[in-house]
């Protein structure tokens, strides 16, 4: 099976073709969205991190703007900026260049303020868009193709259908050359026994292994309750009891193959097969953490309704619980609840899915593209903020 | 038609498709051996209940893995959650 995409200098695939605005720090959200505002063709990603952090918080956030900017659905890039955060603006600049993509910077300070960088932003963004829609679709095929996998707003429905639907597809993209990735550590800590076994060497089994004790450490420090109560993972009101049991469910969205390797935080992936990396549960920093990847598009499975996107990801919203996918149809794509009513067969629903993933990464549009419900996003830091 | 699903051969509780009312007789799929079962309270929707007699501190096995443990006799077709099991992992994060 082959699709249609956008050839980038490093011989990545986009399934999309937009000019990405990507705000270096929190002070210039404003700037990034003001520009991309006006322009069709652009997208904005903002953030609150890139200022008043520790070094290594920085680092985190600056391999992360790289790595979006090495994104395959992004034609180009305009970074923008204050001009006096604490992060290397112009390293940041000068290693996504090293994509080969056109990259310019705009500052608030350099310009002379708010009203001359917008207008500087947008003509500057305007010509790039102008070579943009210049750009003809290639054929391309699934080995192309990397694709996010992540659950939001689960319910019991997820581990029962909608997860084990998008572990097939995930071994049949593999089974064909292509990438898949997943994270959300803190949802499989209680699944460590099975999933810990998954690298596909011991090396690898060590690095999950040390993944999970990092993240048990990170939450211990931060909150010593987190363990009794565990709301943050455990709704019992939709019928998981334990967080085992949820734990397992969301495994199950992985598939069957074994992981290549784990990575930090912003990283980009660099193996083709399944990939494990550091991120939360949280949609706006794991989505980011996806897009950071070099993923071309994340499917999201979700029990009682997300309606996350990512400004230059489609994310693919997929459910196979039956009253959501009619409460929530404007953030719903596709509605796999039927398997329940015939025989309960994962290869038809997985096969829905798979169709889906051709549709969009042939310019299909997502429900979260079209609500554009993508506008706060985030990058993890460690958090200390001076 | 009234149903529910089983995830795994291993698995000794079932986990409702819909509403189930007390009395009713759910069709089983995925793993279909266990047919028949009676379920004696109203189950809802996601909520699972015991396949067999589950005797106090036995595993409760749901994907062919333990998801906890019951903390009194669970009858076949009884509810099964919060009430009846425990986590064996909530105590052992720092482990």
């Amino acid at each position: 099976m082959s699709f249609l995409g956008f050839r980038r200098p490093d011989n990545s695939i986009g399934i999309r073709n937009y000019l990405g605005v990507i705000s270096c720090s929190v002070c210039a959200n404003e700037l990034a969205l003001r520009i991309a505002g006006n322009l069709n063709g652009a997208v904005a990603f903002t953030h609150n991190q890139g200022c008043c952090q520790l070094n290594e918080d920085l680092k985190i956030v600056s391999r992360t703007l790289v790595s979006l900017a090495y994104n395959p659905n992004l034609f180009g890039v305009i970074f923008v900026s204050l001009g006096c955060e604490n992060i290397d603006v112009d390293n940041i600049v000068y290693l996504a260049k090293q994509s080969g993509k056109p990259v310019a910077l705009i500052s608030i300070w350099a310009e002379g303020g708010l009203t001359l960088s917008v207008s500087q932003g947008v003509f500057i963004g305007q010509k790039m868009i102008s070579e943009a829609s210049r750009i003809k679709r290639v054929e391309a095929s699934i080995a192309d193709l990397m694709i996010g996998l992540k659950c939001g707003a689960s319910d019991s429905t997820s581990g029962l259908i909608s997860n084990p639907s998008i572990g097939i597809v995930s071994d049949r993209i593999i089974e064909r050359g292509g990438t898949t990735v997943f994270g959300e550590v803190s949802e499989f800590i209680y699944a460590e026994n099975l999933i810990s076994k998954r690298g596909e060497t011991e090396e690898v089994c060590e690095d999950i292994r040390n993944l999970i004790i990092r993240t048990k450490d990170r939450i211990n420090k931060n909150d010593s309750n987190y363990n009794k109560d565990q709301k943050a993972l455990l709704n019992h009101d939709i019928g998981l009891t334990t967080i085992e049991e949820r734990a397992l469910g969301f495994i199950s969205k992985c598939g069957n193959q074994k992981i290549k390797k784990v990575y930090r935080y912003g990283e980009r992936i660099t193996e083709k097969g399944l990939n494990l990396i550091d991120f939360p549960g949280r949609e706006p920093e794991a989505l980011t953490a996806l897009a950071a990847a070099g993923c071309q598009l994340i499917l999201l499975t979700t029990g009682i309704g997300d309606p996350h996107g990512f400004p230059f990801v489609p994310v693919l919203k997929i459910t196979s619980n039956e009253k959501t996918a009619y409460r929530l149809e404007d953030c719903i794509d596709l509605n796999i609840s039927y398997v329940t009513e015939g025989l309960y067969d994962l290869t038809q629903s997985s096969n829905l899915i798979y169709n889906e993933i051709i549709n969009v990464v042939n310019g299909r549009m997502t429900k979260s593209e079209i609500n554009r419900y993508h506008s706060f996003m985030g990058i993890l830091t460690n958090g200390l903020v001076v | 038609m009234v149903k529910a699903i089983v995830m795994n051969e291993k698995d000794n509780v079932a986990t409702a498709l819909c509403e189930l009312s007390e009395g009713s007789r759910p069709v089983i799929i995925g793993f279909k051996s266990k047919q028949g079962i009676v379920v004696r309270s109203n189950i809802p929707f996601g909520h699972k209940f015991a396949l067999c007699k589950l005797p106090e501190n036995t595993h409760i096995i749901k994907y062919g893995e333990v998801i906890g443990v019951s903390t009194s006799f669970i009858e076949a077709g009884e509810y099964v959650h919060v009430h009846n099991v425990a986590s064996l992992r909530s105590g052992s994060f720092r482990q």
